[in-house]
């Protein structure tokens, strides 16, 4: 399609994975990350094309797979030609099966029960031609300590399990963030990848035929709205019969088992420059096996390093700014925050500062994670950390410039805004402080009577350190909201030096004082 | 009310996101400042995304007229 101003492919456009930021006419577009790894080469061009058509870097996502933000409408073609010359696609979107993902290779984790990359690449090849309609997320772990948290981040989550003799992947539905969080019900267990394949099958059979798509609805709103039992039916019969298809090859795929470390390496706000990927990518070359690993909290991780090379490669990363993730506080994540166009609240610059206090207290030895999501959709899993924050906004309507249009409803993810007389009405009991309706109101007839930060805590997406909970996922609890940055600095400060202090997890402090006490002290 | 003289038709149904934005942004570059350009959309996230999208790149919207399934969206140019 050729314009005065631009000429762009729309096609380009069709398959997702170019996503609007706030900016007029800026893109980020999400490069898919085969079993969430990615090669030194690909990265390399990741990094150049991010230097080239946009602002010099890149962000490591939750999702786990590398976006570049703040791409020119007009540019998106041109990258996306550039990327396929190196063999990478770009990711999926909205309302779309999203790519699987994963947690490590069984030849590099000494944990794993079961291989998530082979499951993985029969994912991935099962969901290639989707005709989308629906979003579906799918994580594969490979043991119960569940890194990558495919309860809560994924529609159907399939862990790797060994009991009674048995070893087979248990498989979870419903898991997801946002406005509603739902934690995945165990529907069938210690299943064969084949019987994997079928539940998803039936899963996604289920969905086509009962689903609302207007209403975007996933498998929690299905378990919500048809009960757990009528969803078990559906999803669990004839497992036994299972399903193959051919497995997509994921190129990073291990065949021997290797014996080394994983050198995790620091990103606050997921944030890495061109050159630091460079970096990052020849040293994966140099010293691991040649690909990087894309981890939930956006930290990037190289497997397969010398554990006894690490000084020598503290000293390399240094070059680039660049330091080794290590025990304490986990890297600091976050969504797109300030730029994307549901933000309500400049995630990146908040989490510097809170980055500035953690060094301050110097919290070496602590488990602690902390992530901020710039709306309530929680993309930067503010649900799943010690504290997490996320940007808040209520509503409120200007009646006379209100048409009644019913465009407000329809945003509105949790059914809190109903049209009566023609005109719209928000029962703030059940509003979630999004922001949606707001931004989508056509005729500005509503506007943001409160806006602040709201912190959650005692969330958890997995327990790695600790043996005791393996398997234990934690949802935070709302502790405090419509606060501004100051306070919630204020705050951040006061829960972590109580956690110093007591050695222990946000979780286990609200567990030992209970939530009303641990509230009443922190917000002192 | 006044009946608003429509410059250009396009029929986004059909059309899933962001692509439907891409081709009515498309088709508001072709307006001169002040034209009027008529969209129509699906229900559900069309019609939640196209006109909040064409509002931050800074146009106007002057009408959401529920048709049957869908939607025609005017939007001035500015």
């Amino acid at each position: 399609m050729k314009t005065g101003k631009f000429e762009i492919n729309v096609d380009e456009l069709r398959k997702g994975g170019v996503v609007k930021l706030k900016d007029k006419d800026m893109f980020s577009l999400w490069v898919r990350a085969v079993c969430d790894n990615m090669d030194a080469v690909k990265l390399r061009k990741v990094a150049e094309l991010a230097e080239k058509y946009a602002k010099g870097y890149v962000l490591f996502s939750t999702r786990q797979f590398p976006i570049i933000p703040h791409i020119h409408f007009k540019d998106v073609g041109a990258v996306k030609d550039e990327l396929e010359k190196v063999y990478v696609m770009l990711d999926r979107c909205g309302t779309r099966v999203r790519n699987p993902d994963v947690c490590y290779d069984a030849n590099i984790c000494p944990y794993a029960v079961m291989d998530p990359i082979s499951m993985g690449e029969k994912l991935d090849q099962f969901w290639r031609d989707d005709p989308g309609g629906f979003k579906i997320k799918t994580s594969i772990v490979g043991c119960e300590k569940q890194c990558s948290s495919p309860r809560v981040l994924a529609d159907v989550g399939f862990v790797g399990a060994k009991r009674s003799g048995r070893r087979g992947f248990d498989a979870y539905l419903g898991g997801k963030l946002g406005l509603d969080p739902f934690l995945g019900i165990r529907m069938a267990e210690l299943l064969s990848e084949e019987e994997c394949l079928k539940f998803l099958r039936n899963y996604t059979q289920f969905l086509r035929k009962e689903g609302r798509a207007n209403k975007k609805e996933r498998a929690a709103a299905l378990i919500r709205r048809l009960g757990e039992e009528v969803v078990r039916d559906a999803v669990t019969h004839d497992l036994k019969q299972g399903f193959s298809t051919t497995p997509f090859e994921c190129d990073t795929k291990q065949s021997q088992k290797i014996d080394k470390s994983i050198l995790r390496i620091r990103a606050t706000n997921g944030e890495v420059t061109s050159k630091q990927v460079r970096k990052i990518a020849d040293i994966a070359e140099k010293y691991g096996l040649g690909y990087v690993h894309f981890s939930v909290r956006g930290g990037p991780e190289i497997p397969g390093v010398d554990s006894a090379l690490f000084v020598e490669i503290a000293e390399s990363l240094k070059e680039a700014g660049l330091e080794i993730l290590d025990k304490g506080i986990d890297n600091l994540q976050t969504c797109f925050g300030g730029y994307c166009v549901n933000g309500n609240l400049n995630t990146q610059p908040l989490l510097r500062e809170v980055e500035k206090i953690v060094k301050k207290l110097g919290l070496n030895d602590l488990d602690i994670k902390i992530s901020a999501s710039g709306c309530p959709n929680s993309c930067g899993i503010s649900h799943l950390s010690d504290i997490g924050f996320m940007g808040v906004v209520e509503p409120e309507v200007i009646k006379k410039k209100c048409t009644g249009c019913d465009i407000c409803a329809k945003a509105c993810r949790v059914d809190a805004i109903k049209i009566e007389n023609k005109l719209a009405v928000i029962d703030l009991e059940k509003c979630k402080n999004c922001d949606m309706c707001i931004k989508a109101c056509p005729f500005d007839a509503l506007y943001e009577k409160r806006q602040g930060i709201s912190i959650l805590v005692g969330g958890r997406g997995a327990y790695f350190m600790d043996d005791k909970k393996t398997g234990v996922t934690l949802i935070g609890k709302k502790l405090v909201d419509f606060i501004d940055e100051k306070r919630a600095l204020e705050i951040t400060q006061k829960i972590l030096e109580l956690a110093r202090e007591k050695s222990k997890t946000v979780a286990e402090l609200i567990d030992e004082m209970g939530i009303q006490n641990f509230r009443s002290f922190v917000l002192r | 009310m006044e009946k608003i003289k429509i410059d250009q038709n396009i029929d986004m149904r059909g059309v899933s996101c962001p692509l439907n934005y891409v081709k009515t942004k498309l088709a508001i570059e072709e307006l001169e400042v002040g034209e009027v350009l008529a969209v129509l959309l699906d229900d559900g996230e069309p019609i939640v995304n196209v006109p909040r999208s064409a509002k931050e790149d800074g146009h106007q919207i002057l009408e959401v007229n529920k048709i049957q399934d869908h939607y025609q969206v005017l939007i001035k140019k500015r």
